[in-house]
């Protein structure tokens, strides 16, 4: 059963009894999307989120996909995609706290199903993060950010 | 809501002052310079902002642009276009309370009040650094950022009351650092040397 408001959901999005796939090849895209972008074609650290960096597996949608959460209404923004090879592995505080960053399969059902769901996830001498610190996290979004591409018009078909 | 008097300066005549009242969105200001041969043409002002001070700091503009006669009409035409970018910035953070709590679907916080009162200073100490955009920061905030020949830097009001402040060429590890509330303008410069070098 399509759990979702949406006419025509995306069959692929449907979680339909599948379990979870926490194999992410480096060359896997993930998409995320941005109301807005510079001058550049690009985003910055203010528009990426973290921890737990919600992004769409390439593996398992396409990128439009990633604008039918809450339909319609981030229908109009823009979709950026960066390859699992470009999350940061790890980095380092200034007072010598080494973070790593992995990514994970989460699969929703709110509000809308997706199988496709994925997040970026901090640990701390291998132990989850919630809370990192606030410099650590601002450099990672910004390299996020600066490795995100905007997802040209001709790959945008749903 | 008490309506602010612009006045110009010293050389003005009580003709070139005007009242505007703060609930105007599209207040139309009215400058007259000084007689002749200091004598510029009329000046017309679109002010978009509600805030006292974006309109002290449009006047301010315009005062430092009268104090340069041999270079006034061009000076005057530049600050106020700037002025008038920053306004609209401003009144773009002032919108921003209309956002509610996961307003990108990511489960972001909307901008406190706090954190559009810091960026809003920040926007006023910005006359000599346009931003590109301001925008709610998805880590819960107001960001307002800078780009120039593909060089990137921002200022990030977060809702916990931390500035923090970043620049990147988009290809090594971003520097970034936290700004102190007083520190805002050397932020600002330090972005503006970076992204124009």
């Amino acid at each position: 059963m399509a759990t979702s408001s949406i006419p025509d959901y995306p069959e692929e999005l449907l979680i339909n009894g599948r379990g979870l796939d926490e194999t992410f090849e480096p060359d896997e895209l993930l998409f995320y999307r941005a109301p807005n972008l510079d001058e550049r074609g690009k985003i910055g650290s203010v528009d990426v989120i973290c921890p737990n960096t919600s992004v769409n597996r390439g593996k398992y949608s396409k990128p439009i996909h990633v604008l039918y959460c809450s339909f319609p209404k981030f229908i109009n923004w823009f979709v950026l995609e960066l390859h699992v090879r470009d999350v940061p592995t790890e980095l380092q505080s200034g007072d010598g706290k080494r973070f790593q960053f992995i990514l994970v399969h989460v699969p929703v059902t709110h509000p809308d199903e997706n199988y496709a769901h994925a997040e970026i996830r901090a640990l701390v001498d291998q132990q989850p993060k919630k809370k990192w610190s606030a410099m650590v996290e601002k450099q990672f979004r910004q390299i996020l950010a600066d490795r995100m591409q905007l997802v040209p018009r001709e790959r945008m078909n749903p | 809501m008490t309506p602010a008097i612009l006045r110009e300066s010293a050389s003005s005549t009580d003709k070139n002052t005007r009242v505007v009242d703060h609930d105007e969105l599209f207040s139309e200001v009215q400058f007259v310079t000084a007689p002749a041969p200091l004598r510029a043409d009329k000046a017309t002002f679109v002010v978009f902002a509600t805030a006292a001070r974006a309109v002290g700091w449009v006047v301010e503009s315009i005062r430092s642009a009268a104090s340069s006669p041999k270079e006034r009409h061009i000076e005057i035409s530049q600050q106020s276009r700037s002025a008038r970018r920053i306004a609209a910035l401003w009144e773009a953070v002032d919108d921003m309370r209309s956002l509610h709590a996961d307003w990108n679907g990511y489960g972001s916080e909307a901008p406190s009040d706090f954190a559009r009162d810091i960026a809003k200073q920040i926007l006023l100490s910005a006359t000599g650094l346009e931003p590109s955009r301001v925008v709610p920061s998805a880590q819960g905030g107001v960001g307002i950022c800078f780009s120039h020949k593909g060089k990137y830097g921002d200022i990030e009001c977060l809702n916990t009351g931390e500035i923090l402040a970043t620049t990147s060429d988009g290809t090594n590890i971003p520097e970034v650092w936290e700004v102190k509330p007083s520190e805002s303008k050397g932020a600002l410069e330090r972005i503006g040397h970076f992204i124009n070098s």
